[in-house]
């Protein structure tokens, strides 16, 4: 079959020659003559040919009068045409074939092919065609290579420029729209709530707004988990038509492909990256996609070291606090135990705080003064402002032990402050005296603060009967001070908002409360007090569920369980008395 | 991040009665939120002629933490300052214990009383 | 299913992961070698029993003491921190499994170890110059157990090391903010329970991102630390001595070379979305659940609010193992959690049918995910056998 449309000539014609060349005919030699050599076969320089690199051979009409195997693979359409102008052979070979041209390249199905024209006898033209497909892959993968290369160096050197998180973002926009597509988006969170994008259509400036209300990253698949940043998760394609109209900086025209890339950043999710194409721009490659990751960690570093360098201004004391916090120290006759937990989100951190000293109560009563307290609103503002509290009361503390005095004091100090705003503190005030025999008086007021839970042995939860005002916003301001005695194992619990109003649970939603907590508590009777705040943190924690939350601030007051009689020499361990 | 909805404050400003302004919160009064309840309070005491009163009607508010009774604390102020009449209405058991906790229902006491034209408004 | 959540799990973490909760690797390091007898008194089985007991009772000041005895004869304080201690922790949490110990007092027994490690990071004979390098020590996010790795903290100091030991459930941004302050050399991060493997992915992967290669160890990276490969840690280590000598025998731990986006190539399955879906689903689903419970099974409406939230919890548990094994694709994580729910239930004298029930409910709501019915055929299949044993042993 294979045979059908070849002219006998042709075949002769090709036969005498050098198949693996087909030289120019030597001067003074008459074209077509038979030079000796035919002896040698036709059949074997049928092989020859057969074998050798992908050959056609047209008349000058553009008629295909020969091809062998080499050019069947090549170009499978050459089987059966019979005319070089024919569909699925390469319409550049057929009209450099017509134009006489000497050379000619093009792509034929996914190969790079160049031809090479060699005249032959009888009006005859052979076409070398050969595949350089993988040649010029290699050449334009060094020449992306380098062009990539030297965008790395470039992206780098300004990414690095800035430690501004708003630069970051914009100039890894303008970078990507620039190098990887027609425009790009990068989403990243600002704050709690907010969600910035930073669009950039190649060639224009950046432009930074905020995710609209209406709006959830939802909406563009794949877009959260980049978004949550660790692991990285692999580029996502996008279907263009889930692509929510506000992902599309203004004026961009129809979309027609899109990418989600993760920003890891050095530890911290820096955000996301959509690299946008219009319609009629090349869909992205694999190849692309894996660059563009590399251009993603890249900037994802730079934005996050930004972020955290903004972030370390603010918090780095307030952080310290959490993760290396002060020991309470041992106080002989009473077990304390205290846990803060700032909140997660820097701008959720507000000014829970408490406070331990050892003083002496009125005629020479020796015993520890406790202050847990909830500064309102958050951020660095509101912890400038604990910090002063924190230093008034300890200060305030030295010539004032009458609790209801002290907080007038303190309300005063406030009150008189520089820039005096509505910001107030709600605290309980705690004095606790080892009694003796492992009981310890209590003396508990709160302004405007939870009343404090105090857990009886037999696992009953009483609440502190004590009300006071806020502190720091009225003039006048009256509390009522509650005592009690802890007998041994006995302990109360002080604690901030942030555990009753730990928002999670079944709906996600439902507030831990007051109930909640009192339950929790029944059931840590006659526990050590270390025990009782790491469970009440753990179920806090449990119950929100990875929610955000405020600060939560524990402490616990317990008298000690089991205590030796260290009177009896001091020092010693003493007996164990049960 | 996941489960707790946070909805943001919308605040709507009622001119319908001579003399006095109703705010009409709507959404989340928190951290976030709240300087928005501060300046739409700063924005009607700036009006001329000035208002009688101000009724802020929380009805609509679902969470109000501390920074949301901060908020209330200074428009409290503010109005005290600006010699206008402050009325808060719609607060629901939650807060209203909150404000019983922190010694705020004794500092609004006077705002507090329930103004039974307001109230009536509050409820159409 | 039961008057209190099993979810509510003890300190000592008796893992699910492990096949025997009594497993000393189960419960964190263990000691390693022969108990070794002080010179001057009893060798450190004897103070074993005797710190358990005291632990047992809820008694700090004897548990205090037999450490501080110990010490003051010689026992060298590795061994008191990991041949007394650790073992007692590992029977506190084999106590709670058999139903012989409440939450709460297995609660307070690590709360009381916590403390005896603290009094015997303070004596005399533990103090030990640095003179190695600087190593951060801390739980994964969501992870209460922080026993485990309080005992390699104080191991790692012993042994030289300046360790920072930033404790339980330690949000992943803390952690990275405090390794570009401090700049250790290695992370030790421990996670107990398999459920929190997907935040302890992307906790070694932010470490490693931020420069600090990562050591992890604890039961939820499986008994043969299986997940920790998985999941591209640069080490793992069995117990907390093995964690010591694995910094100290090979050199400077170095950081697993890896290229943008790698770290999901062990993961293809997630290709599938299905761990995002069901996880994104999970209260939906354990709500679900619940209610055909209370259809299915009418003991559940005479329940009180408390017991319902514990079943809740419970069901809410399942959920969480599910996702994990939809995380990591490999059903033996699901399957040996729910192996061993039957054997606790069956310590209190429980019988499995109700979560065999809860399975097929999910099972139900689930029908679009077919690697999820895969785990839940293979966990029904489990929870049948195991009901057959029980019925065979009774």
């Amino acid at each position: 079959m294979r045979e059908t449309g070849r002219r006998p000539g042709a075949a002769s014609a090709l036969i005498v020659t050098s198949p693996h060349r087909i030289p120019e005919p030597p001067p003074g030699q008459a074209a077509g003559r038979h030079v000796p050599g035919a002896a040698v076969g036709a059949s074997v320089l049928r092989a020859l040919v057969e074998d050798g690199p992908a050959l056609v051979v047209c008349d000058t009409e553009g008629g295909v009068v020969f091809r062998n195997s080499a050019a069947e693979t090549l170009v499978p359409r050459l089987r059966d045409a019979r005319r070089l102008a024919s569909p699925g052979v390469p319409q550049w070979l057929s009209e450099a074939h017509a134009r006489g041209a000497a050379t000619a390249e093009g792509p034929a199905g996914d190969r790079e092919v160049t031809a090479t024209r060699s005249p032959l006898p009888d009006g005859l033209t052979a076409w070398r065609l050969a595949d350089v497909t993988e040649e010029r892959t290699a050449c334009r993968r060094l020449a992306d290579e380098r062009g990539r290369t030297r965008f790395l160096a470039l992206a780098s050197a300004r990414l690095l420029a800035s430690l501004n998180r708003s630069k970051c973002l914009q100039t890894t926009a303008e970078l990507a729209a620039g190098q990887l597509a027609d425009a790009a988006v990068v989403v990243a969170p600002a704050g709690r709530r907010r969600m910035t994008l930073t669009g950039a259509v190649a060639g224009d400036a950046p432009r930074e707004k905020s995710l609209p209300a209406a709006a959830d990253v939802e909406e563009v698949p794949g877009l959260a988990e980049a978004l949550a940043g660790f692991p990285p998760v692999p580029s996502r394609w996008v279907d263009p038509a889930l692509a929510p109209q506000w992902l599309l900086p203004p004026g961009f025209g129809e979309l027609g492909s899109l990418v989600v890339t993760p920003l890891p950043g050095n530890g911290v999710p820096a955000g996301a990256l959509v690299l946008l194409r219009r319609a009629g721009s090349p869909a992205f490659t694999e190849d692309e996609e894996v660059f563009a990751r590399v251009f993603a960690a890249r900037a994802g570093a730079a934005i996050s070291a930004a972020v955290l360098y903004a972030d370390k201004n603010d918090t780095t004391e307030i952080l310290q606090r959490d993760l290396l916090p002060p020991p309470l120290a041992p106080v002989e006759g009473l077990d304390l135990e205290g846990a803060y937990r700032p909140a997660r989100a820097v701008e959720r951190i507000g000014g829970d705080f408490y406070d331990v000293h050892p003083c002496t109560f009125g005629e020479g009563e020796e015993g520890t003064f406790v202050v847990l307290g909830d500064v309102c609103g958050k951020g660095p503002g509101a912890a400038v402002l604990t910090g002063r509290i924190r230093n008034t009361l300890t200060a305030l503390r030295q010539v004032e032990s009458r609790h209801d005095r002290l907080l007038r004091l303190l309300n005063d100090t406030l009150l008189r402050r520089q820039g005096a705003d509505a910001r107030f503190a709600t605290m309980v005030l705690a004095d606790a005296t080892p009694l003796g025999h492992g009981r310890v008086g209590l003396r508990l007021t709160s302004a405007g603060h939870p009343a404090p839970l105090i857990l009886r042995g037999d696992g009953r939860v009483e609440e502190a009967e004590t009300r006071g005002t806020l502190i720091g916003v009225v003039p006048s301001v009256t509390s009522t001070t509650w005592e009690t005695v802890l007998e041994p194992g006995e302990t109360c619990l002080l604690f901030s908002d942030g555990v009753t109003e730990a928002r999670g649970g079944a709906s996600g939603n439902e507030m831990f409360g007051t109930q909640r907590l009192s339950g929790a508590l029944a059931e840590c009777a006659r526990m050590p007090v270390r025990a009782v705040v790491e469970r009440v943190e753990m179920l806090t924690a449990q119950w929100l569920g990875g929610n955000e939350h405020d600060d939560i601030a524990l402490l616990a007051v317990g008298a000690p369980r089991g205590s030796h009689l260290t009177a009896v020499d001091g020092t010693g361990r003493g007996r164990y008395t049960g | 991040m996941n489960g707790a909805v946070d909805r943001p404050l919308d605040i709507t400003v009622d001119r319908s009665r001579p003399g006095t302004v109703v705010l009409v919160l709507t959404g989340d009064c928190d951290y976030e939120t709240a300087g928005g309840l501060r300046d739409a309070a700063e924005e009607v005491l700036r009006l001329r002629p000035a208002p009688r009163s101000l009724t802020v009607d929380m009805g609509g508010v679902g969470l109000c933490d501390s920074s949301g009774l901060s908020a209330i604390v200074s428009v409290w102020q503010l109005t005290g300052k600006a010699g206008v009449s402050l009325r808060l209405i719609g607060i629901d058991d939650r807060l209203m214990n909150v404000m019983e906790i922190t010694g705020l229902d004794g500092v609004l006491a006077d705002a507090l009383v329930p103004d039974p034209e307001a109230a009536g408004r509050s409820a159409n | 299913m039961t008057d209190q959540s099993l979810t509510d799990h003890p300190r000592t973490a008796p893992s699910p992961a492990a096949p025997s909760p009594a497993a000393p690797s189960s419960a964190g390091p263990s000691p390693a070698g022969p108990p070794v007898a002080g010179p001057g008194g009893a060798g450190a089985e004897e103070r074993h029993e005797e710190f358990f007991a005291a632990v047992s009772d809820m008694d700090e000041h004897r548990a205090v003491d037999v450490v501080h005895r110990a010490l003051d004869d010689g026992l060298a304080p590795e061994s008191v921190l990991l041949e007394v201690i650790a073992p007692a922790q590992a029977r506190v949490g084999a106590e709670w499994a058999a139903g012989r110990f409440t939450v709460a007092r297995e609660h307070a027994a690590t709360a009381i170890s916590d403390r005896a490690v603290g009094a015997l990071a303070c004596h005399p004979a533990a103090r030990t110059e640095p003179r190695r390098g600087r190593a951060t020590v801390t739980c994964v996010d969501g992870e209460w157990h922080a026993f485990p790795a309080r005992l390699l903290a104080e191991t790692l100091k012993l042994r030289g090391w300046r360790v920072d030991f930033l404790g339980a459930h330690v949000p992943t941004p803390h952690l990275i903010a405090h390794l570009h302050a401090t700049g250790p050399e290695v992370v030790a991060l421990s996670c107990s329970l398999p459920v929190r493997l997907p935040t302890a992915h992307a906790t070694i992967t932010a470490c490693q991102a931020a420069g600090v290669p990562v050591l992890v160890g604890g039961a939820g990276f499986g008994a043969d630390g299986r997940y920790a490969d998985l999941l591209g840690a640069d080490a793992w280590a069995a117990t907390a001595t093995e964690a010591a000598d694995r910094l100290e025998r090979h050199g400077p731990l170095r950081l697993t070379p890896h290229v943008p986006g790698d770290p999901l190539a062990p993961l293809p399955h997630l290709e599938d979305q299905e761990y995002t879906l069901v996880s994104k689903a999970r209260a939906d689903l354990v709500g679900a659940t619940v209610a055909g419970l209370g259809e299915r099974f009418p003991a559940l409406r005479d329940y009180s609010p408390r017991q319902l939230e514990y079943t809740r919890e419970d069901i809410g548990h399942v959920a969480d193992f599910l996702v994990a094994a939809l995380y990591t694709g490999d059903p033996q994580l699901f399957t040996d959690f729910l192996g061993w729910t039957v054997r606790i239930l069956g310590a209190r004298g429980v019988p499995a049918h109700s979560l065999a029930l809860g399975l097929e409910l999910m099972a139900q709501q689930l029908r679009d995910f077919p690697r999820a019915l895969a785990l839940l055929g293979a966990g029904r299949a489990v929870v049948a056998a195991a009901g057959t044993d029980a019925e065979g042993a009774a």
